[in-house]
């Protein structure tokens, strides 16, 4: 064996070899090694075996996370795209005093909450103050501020303070808001609907968010087991109105306007598309902005015009000749002898400006809208054969319509409108019977467009990206000819021409229409001054596409009828509507006006 | 093919012979534990790299390898011949640690790595196996009669010790100090002495939790002094000054000598619950998830939370919690079982090494794996403070497995030369 002269460099034979290490030495040694040993058995024993299945459960529990819903709800968009309704990400700013830190601060230094206020004072609205004393007092847990908005949020993240938590929440935002308050509705503060189509198609308008069971791993990655396909699918459903946010606001304004100026109660219009019942206006005034619900009345979240009644007056008149004609109680060229007063079951009926027409045929009965005319019309039709009419056009049943809360109109019982002649007799001037002014737009529709009784609806479907998931085309039920439908429908064209309609006249276009002033009823009796002017029209007649119905309630003044208060809205939307539409003039008064010219 | 056949019987029938084939009885348990261990590991820091790409696993197995390789050389080797080269080889590592305060990588709070060639090597680990070898030496030449001669190893171990604690590398310098312990008693260092170094943490922890036990504690240490000192009074007078020191200085150095870290790590243990999601979280998950394992794991590849990363540093220091996880109760037990046989081994081969210097230098490596696996283990199950000690063999750290490797290769060559163990020796 080589000896090496190095310091160390002696190889002795072990001196202190086996006799100078002794055995209890050794054993000694071991024994606290096994100590140790046996030590950390027990422990993993107690672990793994009798806390194992606690531990696990604990192991399963960091690694589930369980999503929160937040309730994230689609956005409504108007017939061209436009943002109605949208969710918008804000914050909340929870504050935990406790865990106060800036970035780089040592371990253990706490920063007081005038500090943090002093920070977060620079981009919050709330004074350190204010923010101070909020933050005393809790430890943790402070909503210190609500509402934040995102860019904010990120420059308060970005102070990096510990002790702060950003919580992002979904608010519903209304772009447009009071316009389409009517039909949308609003969210309360809980996010739960309480009007409109935000109730009615709530479980459309919900994201499909169900609460998940997430397996995570530490950095938040989500695991791929558990999960149904289609999880991550990004949802850009968006639900579509019919309703035109252009139409809709010249309607607003247009209707706001007449309401002020006469002082009236209310005013609504109604603007639908005759082949398919889609609305492509529905405004009533006044409204509210669901932007700010809780400053306004909760009478106005309900929409009227959809779910109150009205007697509508001399507007259905249209309706009532179309029922005679479709039965053939009256031909086109007939006569109608006006007699200025007729005595009907002992009441007197006279016309509403009590004068005398005499012998006129059925346009002019439009035009001056008489009363005793259309009683002595509606005379020649048995009154079982009328009030069946009245009931298969739906007066008194409910709609069918997406428009939430439609209701019924009402009829007087069959066996009663048979027995007592006055009831035929007021109906067929519109009064006696009511119904909503989206009724009666679905009846001028069903004149407008051949006899056919149109769903009318405000919603196209959900859309996702450019395609339409789900369409809501109404569907279509035949009920009169469109001959007759078209002889009224010339009828009406007149009544513009010539009548109480002149305020809609345009040139180059071709509009039927009817105005309307009925009397108010209430709990059985006529209400003395209050009148509900309204107008409709339809247009253009060459190839009918739209039906405009404007009603004004109870506006003010002996000089306020629906010529005068209706007419002149019907006029501003008309002419918005031929523009945005882009309707061509008719093709006969277009080459008669060049002619002229 | 047929040559190789013989040749390899040839081979077998020449170890027949008394001495060969106890080589390998003695050696298949030095080579069997650890092999298994890093084999093992590979799996699970696999097992933990799954999402992740801090460490490739393979290079744990390229890099126990290359230290098999090492070991096999090394075993052959005569470790008596290692001694011209313990003060160079001390001299370097010396050098390498200052390199490291100097020219070092930082990482999560700690001047530990030296950058060579793009590997990351960390001197400390060396340090520990040179520091053992000089050790030994100093140690076989003058074994602890009297309290002088605590002097030289001090000296020996101080300035390695000293280099790695100002890292901060708390975990690695108490591994020095617990090597010193193991090796000074190997020497013939009382017991008692051991104790007092030992108890004064115990004073330490008094001094801070319940002063009031210092008025009987430090008088016992006197006693305990008194009685294995040769100088009786001088030596009791002098640890009771030295424990009251300990006492009143213990609270000053908790306050101003510990990095927060390091007093957060030294709490946190004893009440993870207290800040779940700072430093508390590696104990809470790395409980969570070896406990989860239950008795039997999930299966090699298998642990969900290994697998997800819920345990930070879970490839490195926190290698045992995918072991709980993955292999059960029984892995863990075989392991510790492997452990223990493993020590045992040590400590025969210690006992029957030639020479003193080779006896001490197989109880120096043996009390730096074992100090090493059993805090590193008790730090996992939530039993002891996070001090940053790797689990040998299986933690992912190319330095330290290749340096643990050549540890075991010095103390095979021991082994190989060493007495023969017979059954009826054991003791």
């Amino acid at each position: 064996m080589p000896r090496s002269n190095n310091n160390f460099g002696r190889v002795r034979k072990r001196q202190m070899s086996i006799e100078s290490v002794p055995a209890d030495r050794m054993r000694l040694v071991f024994s606290i090694l096994l100590a140790g040993l046996t030590g950390l058995v027990c422990r993993m024993a107690w672990l793994q075996v009798l806390q194992a299945p606690e531990l696990e459960a604990r192991a399963r529990a960091v690694q589930t996370h369980q999503t929160k819903p937040l309730g994230s709800r689609r956005s409504i968009v108007d017939r061209m795209g436009r943002l109605v309704a949208i969710d918008e990400e804000y914050f909340r700013i929870w504050a935990h005093p406790r865990y106060f830190q800036f970035p780089g601060d040592v371990n253990g230094k706490l920063r007081t909450p005038e500090e943090v206020a002093l920070k977060l004072s620079e981009f919050l609205d709330i004074p350190s103050g204010e923010l101070v004393r909020r933050l005393v007092g809790r430890g943790s847990g402070i909503k210190l501020a609500e509402g934040v908005q995102p860019e904010i949020a990120a420059r308060i993240r970005n102070l990096r303070i510990s002790g702060l938590d950003l919580e992002a929440y979904p608010q519903r935002v209304y772009p447009q808001g009071d316009l389409f308050a009517n039909v949308v509705g609003f969210l309360n503060h809980d996010r739960i609907p309480q009007a409109g189509l935000e109730q009615s198609r709530n479980r459309e308008l919900l994201r499909n968010e169900k609460s998940h069971a997430l397996r995570r791993g530490a950095d938040g990655t989500p695991l791929p087991d558990d999960l149904a396909p289609g999880i991550f699918f990004g949802d850009d459903i968006r639900l579509q109105l019919t309703l035109d946010a252009r139409l809709q606001e010249l309607a607003a304004k247009a209707i706001d306007a007449q309401v002020r100026k006469w002082n009236a109660k209310k005013g609504v219009v109604i603007v639908m598309d005759v082949n398919n019942g889609e609305l492509l206006a529905m405004t009533s005034t006044p409204t509210y902005d669901p932007n700010n619900y809780w400053q306004y009345s909760p009478a106005l979240f309900k929409e009227w015009s959809v779910q109150d009644l009205f007697e509508p007056g001399s507007t259905f008149k249209p309706i009532n000749l179309a029922i005679a004609l479709q039965e053939g109680v009256i031909i086109s060229g007939e006569k109608i002898n006006d007699t200025g007063i007729v005595q009907v079951g002992g009441w007197p009926i006279t016309n509403h400006d009590q004068k005398t027409h005499g012998w006129i045929n059925f346009p002019t009965l439009l035009q001056v809208s008489s009363n005793v005319g259309m009683v002595k019309t509606m005379r020649k039709l048995k009154p079982s054969i009328y009030w069946d009419w009245l009931h298969r056009l739906g007066v008194d049943t409910r709609p069918d319509t997406d428009l939430p809360g439609a209701v019924a109109g009402q009829l007087k019982a069959k066996d009663k409108f048979v027995r007592q002649p006055i009831e035929p007799a007021t109906a067929s001037f519109g009064q006696g019977f009511s119904l909503t002014p989206l009724k009666l737009v679905q009846l001028h529709a069903l004149i407008a467009n051949g006899g056919n009784l149109v769903s009318p609806h405000i919603t196209r479907g959900l859309r996702v990206g450019e395609a339409l998931t789900s369409s809501a085309d109404g569907k279509v039920d035949k009920l009169m000819r469109s001959e007759v439908t078209k002889n009224v429908l010339d009828w009406m064209e007149s009544v513009v021409e010539k009548g109480s309609g002149k305020g809609v006249k345009t040139p180059g276009y071709r509009i039927g229409g009817k105005t309307g002033t009925a009397q108010k009823a209430a709990h059985g009796t006529y209400l003395p001054g209050a009148k509900i002017c309204s107008f409709v029209a339809n247009l253009p007649l060459d190839n009918p596409r739209y039906v405009v119905l404007v009603v004004v309630d109870e506006p003010q003044g002996p000089n306020a009828f629906g010529s005068t208060v209706a007419v002149p809205v019907a006029k501003k939307i008309i002419d918005g509507l031929l523009v945005l539409e882009k309707i061509p003039p008719s093709r006969s008064q277009g080459q008669a006006q060049r002619s002229q010219g | 093919m047929l040559f190789s056949l013989s040749r390899r019987r040839k081979a077998k029938s020449l170890r027949v012979g008394g001495r060969k084939n106890n080589w390998e009885q003695v050696n298949l348990l030095l080579w069997g534990v650890p092999l298994l261990m890093a084999f093992i590991s590979g799996f699970l820091i696999a097992s933990t790299q799954r999402q992740a790409n801090y460490a490739d696993w393979y290079n744990h197995w390229i890099t126990a390898a290359l230290g098999i390789g090492t070991a096999l050389v090394l075993g052959r080797l005569q470790v008596e011949r290692l001694r011209p080269f313990l003060i160079p080889i001390y001299g370097l590592t010396v050098i390498s640690l200052i390199a490291v305060r100097i020219i070092g990588t930082s990482a999560l709070g700690a001047q530990r790595w030296i950058s060579i060639a793009g590997v990351n090597v960390q001197p400390s680990e060396f340090a520990k196996l040179a520091a053992i070898l000089l050790l030994a030496a100093v140690l076989d030449r003058h074994p602890v009669r009297s309290s002088v001669d605590l002097i030289r190893p001090l000296g020996v171990i101080v300035v390695p010790w000293a280099l790695v604690f100002v890292q901060p590398d708390l975990g690695s310098s108490l591994v020095f100090g617990a090597v010193l312990l193991a090796m000074l008693y190997w020497a013939g260092m009382p017991l008692e002495w051991l104790c007092l170094v030992v108890f004064s943490l115990l004073t330490a922890l008094f001094a801070g939790l319940i002063p009031l036990l210092l008025i009987g504690w430090i008088p016992l240490m006197g006693v305990l002094a008194y009685r294995s000192f040769s100088s009786r009074v001088l030596g009791a007078s002098i640890i009771i000054a030295c424990q009251g020191a300990i006492a009143s200085m213990t609270p000053w150095l908790w306050a101003h000598g510990l990095k927060d870290y390091q007093r957060d790590r030294l709490l946190l243990f004893l009440d993870p619950s207290k800040d779940p999601l700072g430093g508390g979280y590696h104990l809470l998950q790395s409980k969570v998830g070896i406990g989860s394992g239950g008795l039997f794991g999930t299966g090699l590849l298998q642990g969900k939370l290994t697998q997800l990363q819920f345990i930070p540093e879970q490839h490195t220091d926190f290698i045992f919690s995918a072991l709980g996880e993955e292999m059960g109760f029984l892995g863990t037990l075989l392991l510790i079982i492997g452990v223990a046989l493993l020590m045992r081994r040590f400590l025969q081969v210690a006992r029957n090494a030639r020479t003193d210097f080779e006896s001490l230098l197989v109880v120096g490596v043996g009390t730096m794996l074992m100090f090493q696996i059993v805090v590193n283990i008790f730090m996992t199950i939530g039993l002891g403070p996070v001090t940053g000690i790797p689990l040998p063999f299986m933690s992912y750290g190319r330095t330290a497995l290749l340096m643990n490797f050549m540890s075991l290769g010095l103390c095979i060559s021991v082994a190989r030369r060493g007495h023969i163990i017979s059954k009826s020796k054991n003791w």
